[in-house]
């Protein structure tokens, strides 16, 4: 496998400076227009590490399993060897979930690479994991005391874990570590998450792709905004509805409260 | 509370503890708890099982809750045929008795495909329409954790479409079950549901799954789950129930669950469902009345004729005319077929040979004495025929009969081939979880170590109940104050009595005129050829299904046994009726308490109560079997009546009423019946009243419900002034005879065979030991204690041996009548009346069995002696059977070979009998080749240079040097008696040890026997035997044994606690203590008990029997 | 030629190795106690008496299955500690040893000298044995056998000797025992006065023959053990063992041994690995092993350092679950000149795949810093979820030793759960009847009950819910029904 990437300018400037080789993809293209013909039906199978069979310079990517979502992202997918910094205001809306369509294809593999969850903000939830189609024992959870513990592991995480899926919560970060990050996971295929809070979107990053996520209460979509990306910026938000905890209820219409959402009354002891 | 203005609901789906291991509570706890919270009624639907339902129809019998039969299935095969889908049930409800018979036939039909205690259900047994069955489909849907719409979508299409095929069966009688349990998916299963019920056309009926009468009962569902599944609770993850929600819902927690009109459409399932179990109409065979012959017409010809039969004088008027009640109450109930029926399987079991008795309440009847149902004339006593068979009293008779043990099988056997395995079936027996079963079950749910429940159950004795349960688990090292024991105790406790699976009634018999499962679900038993009914005695009882008891009862085969041998002795034919009745010398026997191997009087109990009762007369006898059982010890009768017999206490009765019921029992309650009659008399009570009061009294330990009885009797008692402290007392005997009574004709059936037991062993020892011997295991007594105990009263026992004794033990001439023969025959030479065996001469066969195998010249020295007149006794002799470790064949070849003549030595024994060495060794070490190879020593050294025989060979013994043995020691031959016979013809093992106990001052039993009462005592002997009745409070009795006799040891509980481990384990007991003696009856008070066992280490005695 | 048997005649129970002076303990064969020690006999234990009967009367009695397999190699471990006293031992099986004393006696100051070393070395071990000496093998071993502690040097006074001993002193007599016994056969002497011809032709050639042997009527070889190339030695424990003091103490006699094997083949070690085989109730849990290793930083063949290394490691490691046997190793036995060398052998390994990575983790992190997750079959939210040690859930996945079900246990599937759990849940207030976080919630979904845990005091009764916050998050929430009642937030729907 060749050099997937070839950057130039100055690391810690702007993202709008990057400036993309022509030997890199053509980023108004959809994914199977870059695809030879032969391999189209191939590549067109989601969470399929486009790329790993092909002895050409590609941009490693993983389906999101959102096709509009795909159709936004360079790639295709998810970036593989680059970092994506994920910016969220809130927990609990969605931001695990928006990924739980692609890791469910990752768990499924051959090969079952492992998921690994770095200073996760709580306690992940093995059950969750395995309703969404995970296999809990793919994910591993990292945990260091010292901060400069947590950045070293990530960066031996990104280096030597082979196809797997990284995501990182970092406390603080600056952009050299996000430099280093960015080169230690370069040139593998390997999914970088970045969960940072939605403040830091001001400052630049290093990461190829940054989105910024955003609710719509009431209802179940989760909005991302593309702060940047390998490409021309967008600014309208895309709408996804990661996999919800609600029942499916095909014709749910808002029935007056029923006395099934009120707790019932404990009986006594037992 | 009924709560106005909430709908109203019938629960439709629920299971009782008969669904083993998955229902946590009983049919009549559910029952109860659902009358408390206003359910308007309830259907029982356990599992493949109508078990439960009977117990429930009791309780709603009379109030105004309906009951619902029904059962609940899983498809056999439904996760295979659709792996991805979950296995859905049905609950099939009966609503008419034409829907009843078929549900029954249909879980019957699955229970026999499958064996005990499992069923198979095939979706094609529904094929052909059930009419008059109502089904609720219960779709079972599986916890998820997030949407997934094409899943939803595959699973409610599979679904309704299997709700579509199966409601072909049930045209306008098919429900959807919707059971909602707060679980995680309810919201999107009540979508599912009401999609289901969309496409396939069905309405919805709310439901509960109910597993338990209320929450508090999950944790032992969840020990339950854990038993049923063999791991530790907390193992079981999620095959526990999430919550507690199976349970008995209060309504107004239903009315917020489900829709309204869902739970109206329970009402409307249950008012069409009309059924009730006491619809069920049983008929009784017929087909043993003979063509021309109504079954009252044929009754009454069997009945006259046995009745002539009886009585060869003719009977008497009174018999003739309690006869004609008889029949005509008979008529008039139409149980003629019954009786007819009973007759018959007597009638069977005479013309085998088969010797059988009624006992119960049948032994009132004068029809039933006089169809040889049972022996006990009825007239010769003053009995209640009423007790059987009364007018007012709606209830069916039961006729239990006894069979010989050893033969029992030919008689069920026989009963299967003529009325056909789809006609006969046996009563199930109930087996329920007791207090040491329950406690290892809970325990390993608990996550407790084998060994620790091995430790804990080998300490908790067979006496212990649940009230010593804390005390036994201390002992083991448990502490009972931490969380873990306490819910084990607390979990033991609730789990005790649920029932753990069904078993055979010991031989209650139901038979049917047409297909019994039309009536009650038949299903496999354990024992192969066996099937079972669904219902127990008592739910027969309540439905009031006939049932013919043929129990196994081994006196009855010694009692045949010793027929046959007196009648071979004598060469005429001997039978129980032969026995000369209220001989002196028997009452005298039994007055000493000598009663080993006696039948029902042998126990120490009855031994020590013989002497103090005095029995003079057969009523006596009736007494002496009743009084000496919980129901009169525990109602305090049994000083009473004492000291009225000896006259220490005036005879008085309250009232005249009284008299008329107690006096044949010197106004003390000894009977069951008497204490039903004294309610009738005392306190007003009607028959059936009485009889309501008996049933309570049986159920009582299981159901309780005797406190409105109690009630009763002392207001009606004191409305006929009777004092108060009389009716405590009434009330007190009441509760006594809940734990057991016997009722008077039963205790006259036993004391028929006490009469005759004790008749035998007064006036044929040799032939009642043999009879003993060869019916082992009979009684409290071990074989080496019968020969100990024969040779006491004069018999001659012989020992084992290869050229002389059968496989079971035979009778043979003894010394006394060799003697007796020799003098005979000289009389006989004298008179020139010479008998020569090849004379063939029938006198000559007649005696073949004093002489056998001798060659020796035969005569008949006893013309046969009728009526009955003592004879010398034979010997005893030893069977092979007895040794250890000597194979059946072996035996077999051995008795075969012997035919052509008595072994001459090992070498022709070996090869004659194709014997193998270990057979071989187990002769040589019983002592049975003295006669071929002289002593012990030199037996073993013959038999272990035997070569295998070769075939085709020419067989000859290989010279060699003669080796010089010296005999064996007393010792040894004593250990080898006991390790290969279990029992010893030379001197008592203790002879050997006697001058040591002698230097420890251990008195034997003959010198107790002498001592005045209050001496300091000590005593030492091998332990025979230990005994803790229930109504001893605790105390324990031990025998021992020693060279002169028995010493009976009493340990109060006061030191029981401190000598545990001797008074359990010893098997050589020294016992220190106070001799108690009134001159009939002595004890020996235990103060301290010495396990001596180490001294006869080297001895293996047999073990002692331990009886509750 | 003089030949010292060492009889051991406890070896069924003294092969288990002590962890504690004077617990009750008994080997069982069939249900059955075999044999016993001094406290389960003082406890009224006996031998022949069944198993459940001692229970009954010794509750905390410890038993094993007896181990014919264990019984020998611990022989033969003792025969290489033994080789240090001489070259030529020989294995006396089932429970006896035969040392050629003669030519040692010498180099350790006489017999006596030599014996007294071997006793207490043996004792030492734990074992309780009986030595005797005899100018014949066969001879010795029969006065050993016998409980006859004497030492004989000259034939004519062994063969005076030998007929007053009971037959059991003849190993070939073993399977005969019942039989001399019923034939009244107590003596050597007893046995000799019957007919030879006859004997031989019960009992076969092989008892005149060790009669003869014994008298020196017969030659009598003896087959000497060749010491093995490296050591190894099991030691079963009585019962499984809790605590590292236990296995310290077990370890004690596993080490004298090695060192008596390296005196004797002059050799030394740098490294002992000590597999401690864990209590083990399924097929699966065989790989389940903890394998200790010891390295010194000088190769030494001395016991008492060993000890003092090995209870120092053993004090630092946690036993997660219970030991029933350990197996001490020296894989490689070092003469002395090679010994500094292999210590530079350390070599440093290059991270090439997920296993060095996650090695390299976890040297850095500690052990706790990875964990796996991993679903359990609790109904309780905070009991669903797990988290394994890396290394560990690597090498055995089954940890917990379980029973099989009778049947398959349903999955454990859940309903909808949130990525992010709260643990302990955090409360929240209450507002207007509704839960209140960062604003009132909006209840999403009906209630989920669980109601699980009275087993271990882990009981909890409580509603579900899945709500949405004024920002959009989904969040899983409770209310207890435990005294205080109250709403509880557990989750976040990440």
């Amino acid at each position: 496998m060749g050099q997937a990437l070839i950057f130039s300018g100055d690391f810690s400037g702007d993202p709008e400076e990057t400036v993309y080789a022509s030997s890199g993809p053509r980023l108004d293209a959809t994914p199977l227009d870059r695809t030879p013909t032969g391999l189209a039906a191939l590549a067109a199978v989601p969470g399929l590490w486009r790329g790993d069979a092909l002895a050409r310079v590609e941009l490693e990517s993983l389906s999101t399993g959102y096709s509009a979502l795909d159709a936004q992202l360079p790639g295709g997918g998810w970036p593989l060897g680059a970092l994506t910094e994920i910016l969220n205001g809130h927990t609990g809306i969605g931001e695990m979930r928006l990924f739980f369509p692609a890791l469910a294809v990752l768990s499924k593999r051959a090969d079952a690479p492992p998921i690994i969850l770095l200073q996760p903000p709580y306690m992940p939830y093995a059950p969750a994991f395995a309703g969404a189609g995970i296999a809990p024992e793919q994910v591993l959870v990292l945990r260091t005391r010292r901060p400069e513990d947590a950045l070293w592991a990530c960066e031996q995480c990104l280096k030597y874990a082979p196809r797997s899926a990284v995501f990182a919560w970092p406390q603080r970060l600056a952009s050299q570590d996000l430099r280093r990050l960015q080169l230690a996971v370069e040139n593998r295929p390997v999914l970088a998450v970045l969960m940072r809070d939605l403040k830091t979107a001001q400052h630049s990053s290093a990461a190829a792709l940054r989105i910024a996520l955003s609710t719509d209460p009431g209802s179940r979509q989760l909005g991302l905004r593309i702060l940047k990306r390998r490409g021309a910026l967008i600014t309208r938000p895309i709408w996804v509805e990661p996999p919800s905890p609600l029942p499916f209820i095909p014709d749910f219409h808002e029935e007056p409260l029923h006395a099934l959402d009120r707790p019932v009354p404990a009986a006594t002891a037992a | 509370m009924p709560g106005g203005g909430l709908p109203g609901y019938y629960e439709l789906h629920c299971l009782s503890n008969f669904s083993f291991l998955r229902g946590a509570s009983h049919a009549e706890e559910l029952v109860t708890q659902a009358m408390q919270l206003g359910y308007s009624g309830l259907a029982i639907t356990d599992e493949c099982s109508l078990a439960g339902v009977v117990r429930a129809h009791d309780l709603v019998k009379d109030a105004p809750f309906k009951l619902i039969i029904g059962s609940e299935f899983r498809f056999t095969g439904d996760h295979k045929r659709n792996p991805g889908l979950p296995r859905s049930r049905i609950v099939l409800l009966a609503q008419t008795i034409t829907g009843y018979q078929l549900l029954s036939g249909l879980i019957t039909r699955a229970r026999l495909k499958a064996e005990k205690g499992s069923y198979l259900f095939y979706r094609h047994y529904l094929r052909n329409e059930l009419p008059d069955c109502i089904c609720l489909y219960v779709p079972e849907l599986p916890v998820r954790a997030a949407q997934d719409a094409p899943a939803e979508e595959a699973r409610i299409a599979a679904l309704s479409r299997d709700a579509i095929d199966l409601a072909r069966h049930f045209p306008g009688r098919m429900w959807l079950a919707c059971e909602l349990h707060a679980g995680p998916n309810d919201r999107a299963n009540r979508q599912a549901v009401e999609e289901i019920a969309r496409r396939a056309g069905l309405p919805i009926v709310a439901c509960g799954d109910v597993r338990m009468h209320e929450r508090a009962r999950k944790p032992l569902h969840d020990v339950m789950t854990a038993i049923r599944l063999n791991i530790p609770v907390p193992d079981c993850g999620h095959a526990l129930l999430t919550n507690g929600e199976r349970h008995l819902r209060d309504r107004l927690s239903l009315a917020r669950v489900y829709k309204s009109e869902w739970l109206q459409e329970s009402i409307r399932i249950a008012q069409m469902c009309s059924f009730e179990l006491s619809e069920i109409k049983y008929t009784y065979p017929e087909e043993m009345v003979p063509p021309g012959e109504t079954a009252a017409s044929y009754l009454r010809k069997l009945a006259t004729e046995g009745l002539n039969d009886r009585y060869p004088d003719g009977p008497g008027s009174k018999e003739l005319a309690q006869m004609e009640r008889e029949l005509q109450l008979i008529e008039e109930k139409g149980y003629e077929a019954y009786f007819l029926t009973v007759h018959d399987i007597v009638r069977f079991a005479r013309s085998k040979k088969i010797l059988c008795q009624g006992r119960g309440s049948a032994a009132n009847s004068v029809v039933c004495y006089a169809l040889h149902i049972t022996a006990v004339d009825p007239s010769r006593h003053q009995l209640m025929f009423a007790r059987f068979l009364s007018k007012d009293r709606d209830e069916p008779p039961d006729i239990d009969v006894d069979f010989e043990h050893e033969r029992r099988e030919e008689v069920i056997q026989h009963l299967y081939e003529k009325y056909g395995r789809h006609r006969a079936a046996l009563a199930a027996a109930v087996s329920v979880y007791r207090p040491r079963g329950a406690l290892r079950d809970v325990g390993k749910a608990l996550g407790l170590s084998n060994d620790q429940l091995d430790a804990v159950s080998k300490n908790m004795a067979w006496w212990d109940g649940h009230s010593t349960m804390d005390k036994r688990l201390a002992e083991c090292g448990l502490d009972t104050e931490s969380p873990v024991v306490t819910q084990l105790l607390y979990l033991t406790r609730q789990l005790m009595k649920n029932p753990r699976h069904l078993s055979q009634h010991s031989g209650g018999f139901v038979l049917a005129d047409k297909k019994l499962s039309s009536m009650v679900p038949v299903e496999n038993a354990t024992m192969e050829k066996r099937t079972v009914i669904q219902w127990d005695k008592d739910d027969l009882e309540s439905l009031r299904l006939m049932k013919v008891d043929v129990l196994g009862l081994g006196m009855l085969t010694l009692i045949r046994r010793a027929m046959e041998a007196i009648s071979e002795a004598r060469g005429a034919l001997f039978e129980m009726d032969d026995i000369p009745k209220e001989d002196p010398e028997v009452y005298d026997m039994l007055c000493a308490g000598e009663t080993i191997g006696v039948f029902q009087v042998e126990s120490r109990a009855q031994m020590s109560m013989l002497p103090r009762l005095q029995p003079r007369v057969f009523y006596d006898l009736v007494i002496e079997v009743a009084i000496v059982r919980p129901g009169p010890i525990q109602g305090g009768m049994v000083h009473p009546y004492l000291r009225r017999r000896q006259g220490l206490e005036p005879v008085t009765y309250p009232s005249a009423a009284v008299e008329g019921v107690l006096k044949r029992t010197l106004g003390v309650s000894i009977f069951q019946e008497q204490v039903m009659q004294l309610a009738m008399v005392a306190a007003g009570f009607t028959d059936a009243d009485a009889n309501r009061l008996r049933r309570a009294m049986g159920a009582w330990k299981r159901t309780g419900g005797l406190e409105e009885f109690e009630a009763r009797i002392k207001s009606g008692m004191k409305d006929r002034e009777y004092s108060a402290e009389y009716a405590e007392q009434i009330c007190k005997q009441i509760q006594g005879f809940g734990e057991y009574g016997f009722p008077e004709s039963h205790a006259n059936s036993f004391a028929l065979l006490v009469y005759v037991s004790s008749w035998l062993k007064r006036h044929e020892p040799a032939i009642f030991l043999l009879a003993l011997l060869n019916s082992q295991p009979l009684g409290f007594y071990a074989p080496s204690q019968l020969v100990q105990d024969a040779r006491r009263n004069g018999v001659e026992v012989l020992p084992v041996d290869v050229n002389e004794s059968n496989y079971e033990a035979r009778l043979e001439q003894s010394e006394q009548q060799r003697a007796d023969w020799r003098r005979a025959f000289e009389n006989r030479l004298a008179r020139g009346d010479y008998i020569h065996p090849q004379d063939n001469h029938p006198e000559g066969r007649k005696l073949g069995h004093y002489y056998a195998g001798t060659g020796e010249m035969r005569v008949n020295a006893y013309p046969p002696p009728r009526p009955y007149q003592r004879a010398p006794q034979a010997a005893v002799r030893l069977g092979l059977k007895k040794i250890a470790n000597l194979s059946a064949a072996g035996a077999d070849r051995l008795l075969e070979a012997r035919r052509a003549g008595a072994f001459t030595d090992v070498h022709d024994l070996t090869h004659r009998a194709r014997l193998d060495r270990s057979d071989l060794e187990a002769l040589a070490a019983a002592d049975a080749l003295a006669s071929i190879s002289g002593h012990r020593r030199r037996a073993v050294w013959d038999v272990i240079g035997v070569e295998a025989p070769i075939p085709l060979t020419p067989e000859t013994a290989t010279p060699e040097t003669r080796a010089e043995l010296a005999a064996p020691t007393a010792h040894e031959d004593l250990q080898q008696d006991y390790a290969a016979l279990s029992l010893t013809l030379r001197r008592h093992p203790l002879t050997l040890l006697r001058s040591q106990l002698r230097e420890r001052r251990l008195s034997s039993a003959a010198e107790l026997s002498r001592y005045p009462h209050g001496r300091l005592a000590r005593a030492c002997g091998i332990v025979t035997g230990r005994q803790r009745p229930g109504t001893a409070k605790g105390t324990i009795f031990v025998t021992l044994e020693d060279e002169t006799g028995y010493v009976n040891v009493v340990c109060w509980p006061s030191m029981i606690e401190q000598f545990r481990r001797e008074i359990l384990l010893s098997r050589l007991m020294t016992v220190y203590g106070v001799w108690e003696t009134d001159g009939k009856v002595a004890h020996l008070i235990a103060k301290r008990v010495v396990d001596d066992t180490s001294l006869i280490d080297w001895l293996a005695t047999p073990a002692s029997r331990d009886f509750r | 030629m003089l030949w010292t048997a060492l009889y051991l005649p406890q070896l069924p129970l003294d092969c288990y190795a002590q962890t504690h002076a004077a617990q009750p303990f008994a080997v069982v064969e069939k249900r059955r106690i075999h044999m016993a020690n001094a406290a389960a006999r003082a406890a009224g234990v006996r031998v022949d008496k069944p198993l459940s009967a001692a229970l009954a009367l010794e509750p905390a009695l410890q038993w094993q299955e007896r181990e014919p397999r264990a019984e020998k190699a611990a022989l033969e471990a003792l025969s290489l500690w033994a080789l240090q006293y001489t070259s030529a031992i020989s294995l006396a099986a089932p429970h006896g040893l035969l040392l050629e004393t003669g030519g040692s006696a010498k180099l350790f100051g006489g017999l006596d000298a030599l014996l007294k070393q071997i006793a207490a070395g043996t004792a030492e071990q734990n074992y309780s044995a009986v030595f005797a000496s005899a100018p014949t093998p066969a001879g010795a071993l029969m006065l050993a056998r016998s409980g006859y502690a004497e030492h004989i040097t000259t034939l004519p006074e062994l063969r005076r000797l030998l007929p007053g001993l009971p037959v059991s002193s003849l190993i070939s007599a073993q399977a005969y025992a019942s039989t001399f016994d019923s034939l009244g056969a107590r003596t050597i002497a007893d046995l000799m006065a019957l007919p030879r011809d006859g004997l031989k032709r019960r009992f076969g050639d092989f008892l005149l023959d060790e009669i003869d042997r014994a008298f020196g009527h017969a030659p009598d070889p003896v087959h000497p053990i060749v010491p093995p190339q490296a050591f190894s030695c099991a030691l079963p424990l009585p019962a499984p063992a809790e605590s590292s003091t236990a296995l310290v103490f077990a370890s004690g006699r596993g080490l004298r041994q090695l060192e008596g094997f390296l005196r004797a083949s002059k050799r030394a070690v740098d490294r002992i690995e000590l597999t401690l085989h864990h209590e083990r109730n399924t097929q699966r849990d065989a790989q389940d092993d903890t394998v200790l290793t010891l390295h010194l930083m000088q190769p030494s063949a001395d016991a008492r350092r060993f000890t003092l290394l090995l209870s120092e490691r053993l004090n630092r490691h946690t036993l997660e679950r219970r030991v029933e046997r350990i197996t001490l190793r020296a894989p490689q036995l070092l003469r002395a000149e090679e010994v500094t060398h292999s210590l530079l052998l350390e070599e440093e390994n290059a991270a090439k795949d997920m296993r060095d990575l996650l090695e390299r983790l976890n040297a850095r992190l500690g052990q706790q810093a990875i964990q796996r997750l991993q679903v359990r079959a609790d109904h309780r939210p905070a009991r669903a979820s797990g988290g394994n040690n890396l290394l560990e859930a690597d090498e055995r996945v089954h940890t917990a030793a379980r029973k099989k079900p009778k049947e398959p246990l349903p999955l454990p599937v859940f309903g909808p759960r949130p990525a992010w759990l709260l643990e302990p849940p955090r409360p929240l207030s209450e507002v207007n009847n509704k839960p209140f976080y960062e604003g009132p919630l909006k209840l999403l979904s009906s209630a989920e009950r669980i109601e699980s845990g009275w087993w271990d005091g882990g009981k909890i009764r409580r509603d579900y819910f899945i709500a949405e916050t004024a920002d959009g998050a989904l969040v899983w929430i409770f209310r207890d029904h435990k005294q205080p009642l109250g709403w509880f937030l557990q989750g976040y729907f990440a």
